[in-house]
């Protein structure tokens, strides 16, 4: 009995704990996900040659990648300074923005080769990409609590 | 026992095993889209500088998972996820 009693005061603490080092779902940083999540999957189709899609050139992609490196960085500053702030939301940030970057140069090697992804290596790309966003989203809204 | 108590313990628990049952999905799936790799692979459908590419991407869609999916268990997520990539890491180096 005393065992239970101890080990139930110890998952008491431990979920009180959590409670409290826990920051709450911010639709702010919701919305910057998906936000990003729209312009990087774009990006991705924009680039990719079909028989109805001839890819624009590099330039725009310096262009598209330089756009997307501001949205990020300005997400990752908002969740840095953030009320509550939560060192796991700056970090799914980052990842996905270290995944931008290297698919902008993924990208860029694929154009200068072959005027632009293939669309079976575009829908390899996509579902990876799109399961990190999503695990980001997951992330976001598992946080304790109702969005503020 | 007080109901309080065993009702918040109890809510940890399935918390708990939901955490894990999430994570195990995600995990099951980043698995999958690695062997349907493999086999575009094998098959000659996939170049193998793109290949390493994706699996680079899909490596930091694990992080991703493992790290920020499940905020509650953080600690115990981390630690499967440590040893499953250990696991990924003996297996690449025995293809």
């Amino acid at each position: 009995m005393k065992r239970r009693l101890l080990l139930i005061g110890a998952l008491t603490i431990f979920c009180g704990c959590a409670a409290l080092n826990q920051a709450r779902q911010d639709p702010i940083a919701t919305n910057y996900i998906s936000q990003l999540a729209g312009m990087h999957l774009t990006m991705i189709d924009e680039f990719t040659l079909t028989s109805t899609n001839t890819p624009p050139p590099v330039s725009e992609l310096h262009s598209t990648c330089r756009d997307g490196n501001r949205m990020f960085r300005q997400a990752i500053f908002y969740a840095d300074n953030i009320s509550g702030k939560d060192s796991t939301r700056s970090q799914a940030l980052e990842n996905l923005g270290e995944q931008f970057h290297d698919d902008c140069s993924f990208i860029e090697k694929n154009l200068k080769k072959s005027d632009g992804l293939s669309r079976a290596d575009a829908d390899r790309l996509i579902s990876t990409v799109t399961a990190n966003y999503n695990a980001a989203l997951n992330g976001e809204k598992s946080r304790n609590g109702p969005a503020k | 026992m007080n109901k309080r108590l065993k009702a918040s313990a109890k809510e940890f628990l399935t918390g708990l095993v939901a955490a894990y049952r999430d994570c195990g999905q995600d995990l099951v799936s980043s698995s999958q889209r690695v062997q349907g790799w493999l086999d575009d692979l094998a098959a000659g459908n996939l170049s193998e500088d793109t290949f390493q590419y994706l699996l680079t991407s899909e490596k930091r869609t694990v992080d991703q998972i493992l790290r920020t999916n499940t905020i509650q268990n953080r600690a115990a997520v981390q630690h499967v996820g440590d040893l499953l990539k250990d696991a990924i890491a003996r297996f690449v180096q025995k293809i």
